[in-house]
């Protein structure tokens, strides 16, 4: 029960992006069309898991037993980053239409704050493995759900009367403010 | 050891690093997407090199 709360509450109650304000980057930058967003979710879904799962590892394994607690940040980066180049890689050569929508905003996954914070919050609750299986899994689950209603919003606007100073990013970001507020509503869920 | 297990430790991350790096490095970009690196407009970070008002300074640079 305890993990299905905790799966619930990190997609839901503290979403990354609408309760806990990170990687807006992607959120704003693309959030243009459903099919990007999807594979933007399905990128960051990768990368947070499997990233996640071995700093993990390697912080109850390698760091903890040789004192090295204090080269976390650092570990995290490089697995993050090596992680990337992966997907980068993989992208590219079985999805080039994907590689395509996404851009420049593949390779900066990893300056993705939402991927360093689910690596450093499994060690910081002192989740056990499986705690961060789900946690890691939950999260991206969050980040994927909100980028894909906010880009199916955002494809709605784009053909909406609005009205011209509030074009583009500012009514986005207005439009994201109140699911911010409608999300905050699930406070009591769990 | 208290200095060198570390030290071997961040190689071993940095080794993994530039493998990963230059493994993508070799793999083609598919065909049409040579300038995906300069086609971003989203933010609105002026100083970024990718920003569009700075287009003009990447293709002199290169030219």
């Amino acid at each position: 029960m305890e993990l299905f709360s905790l799966f619930i509450s990190a997609i839901f109650i503290n979403n990354i992006i609408l309760n806990k304000f990170l990687g807006m980057c992607p959120f704003m930058g693309v959030s243009r069309k459903t099919s990007s967003a999807l594979g933007m979710g399905g990128a960051v879904t990768f990368v947070i898991f499997f990233s996640s799962l071995i700093t993990w590892g390697l912080f109850e394994y390698v760091l903890e037993p040789l004192n090295l607690q204090y080269m976390d940040l650092i570990t995290f980066i490089l697995i993050i980053a090596s992680f990337v180049q992966l997907v980068e890689m993989i992208i590219k050569k079985y999805s080039p239409s994907l590689y395509k929508a996404l851009g420049i905003y593949l390779p900066l996954i990893t300056t993705n704050c939402a991927v360093l914070f689910v690596a450093l919050e499994n060690i910081k609750q002192g989740f056990s493995f499986v705690e961060s299986v789900v946690y890691s899994l939950a999260v991206p689950i969050g980040f994927t759900l909100v980028l894909i209603i906010f880009s199916a919003i955002r494809e709605r606007l784009d053909i909406a009367d609005v009205p011209k100073p509030l074009k583009g990013n500012p009514v986005a970001m207005i439009v994201a403010a109140i699911m911010a507020l409608a999300f905050s509503g699930l406070a009591g869920l769990v | 050891m208290q200095f060198i297990a570390p030290l071997l430790f961040l190689g071993f991350l940095g080794g993994v690093y530039a493998s990963a790096y230059y493994l993508n490095l070799k793999t083609p970009k598919p065909e049409g997407c040579d300038d995906v690196d300069v086609s971003c407009g989203s933010c609105s970070i002026s100083s970024c090199g990718l920003h569009p008002s700075n287009k003009e300074l990447i293709v002199e640079v290169k030219s």
